[in-house]
């Protein structure tokens, strides 16, 4: 499970502590995610306003509990397996969950935050 | 075991093109690929077909024939049944609760009784498609049709504590024929092993 303890943040920064929680909750609700997507979480937590998620998941990276990297939405909508720490690096072709290798121009590419190495 | 171990040369589109004197020029670079084959007779009835993913399914065709036409002096592709793992990925989804630490499934595929295609994709890579009630219900509903069957099958194998799997191994069940096994990334021959022997329990 990714971590979900940031108490030494919340006490660092209260104005993101509601945040923080939230986000620490919603973890602890998905504990298969490998990776944190800014965008579901942003739907998720609709009672958190988005400037403070936003502030609240750069200071997370900022403090070195998680790192940004990448991911493709492949054709139908769901994340494609493979991680990419820089977007140049995402090949032309990737396979989807069917195994089905699809275009990497024409699809999104995601910036999600995993756990540091 | 038949191991067979070669090199193609191939030529991959870079994306770039140009369009001079109305003619339309494509960028392809000639890249080589190594490619390692392997039939296995996997006692006392499987024989093994292995060939690497790759995104040309005309490509992964073609070892495949290149494997039977090696054999082919041992065992022709008619002496053998394909194994059909409907049952297998049927019986899986029956048994999920009793099972919930050997495996999990993340995305699967289904066919209802008029044919109609139904797809369930978990959102996240190491989703768990069953941990939704709504989910888990629609597909019990749909495979409870008389001639309904699930056609794909994406299965996590959970760690064991004795080492096999070490860690969640991913699987997909049924791909262009219901016989086809995707392992995703690198695996140990008792991986694939211990994938076998489950679905042969899971495939009477």
């Amino acid at each position: 499970m990714l971590p979900t303890n940031f108490a030494t943040l919340t006490a660092e920064r209260p104005d993101l502590a509601p945040a923080l929680d939230e986000v620490a909750e919603w973890i602890r609700n998905h504990p298969s995610w490998e990776v944190l997507d800014p965008r579901e979480l942003s739907k998720s937590l609709r009672d958190i306003d988005t400037w403070h998620l936003a502030l609240a998941l750069r200071l997370l990276v900022e403090k070195g509990f998680f790192r940004q990297v990448y991911k493709v939405v492949t054709p139908s909508g769901v994340l494609a397996d493979d991680i990419f720490d820089d977007p140049r690096l995402i090949p032309d072709r990737l396979p989807d969950r069917w195994n089905q290798y699809f275009d990497t121009s024409e699809a999104d590419v995601v910036a999600v935050l995993a756990v540091r190495e | 075991m038949l191991k067979v171990y070669g090199h193609m040369k191939f030529d991959r589109f870079t994306g770039n093109e140009k369009v001079e004197d109305s003619r339309l020029y494509k960028e392809f670079v000639r890249e080589d690929l190594r490619i390692v084959l392997v039939a296995r007779w996997n006692n006392p009835d499987l024989l093994e077909l292995r060939v690497q993913r790759d995104e040309s399914s005309k490509r992964v065709r073609s070892w495949l024939d290149q494997l039977w036409l090696m054999l082919e002096g041992a065992l022709a592709k008619g002496d053998v049944l394909s194994w059909d793992l409907s049952k297998a990925r049927h019986r899986m989804i029956d048994e999920v609760d009793k099972n919930e630490e050997v495996y999990s499934f993340r995305d699967t595929r289904l066919e209802d009784s008029l044919s109609n295609r139904v797809s369930f994709e978990a959102y996240a890579t190491q989703g768990n498609l069953f941990a939704s009630e709504e989910a888990k219900e629609a597909i019990h509903d749909i495979l409870n049709g008389k001639t309904s069957k699930c056609t794909h099958l994406s299965v996590s194998w959970l760690p064991r504590k004795d080492g096999t799997p070490s860690e969640e191994y991913r699987t997909l069940l049924g791909n262009r024929e219901s016989n086809e096994v995707v392992f995703g990334g690198k695996c140990a021959a008792k991986e694939i092993d211990y994938v076998t022997d489950k679905l042969r329990y899971f495939n009477r």
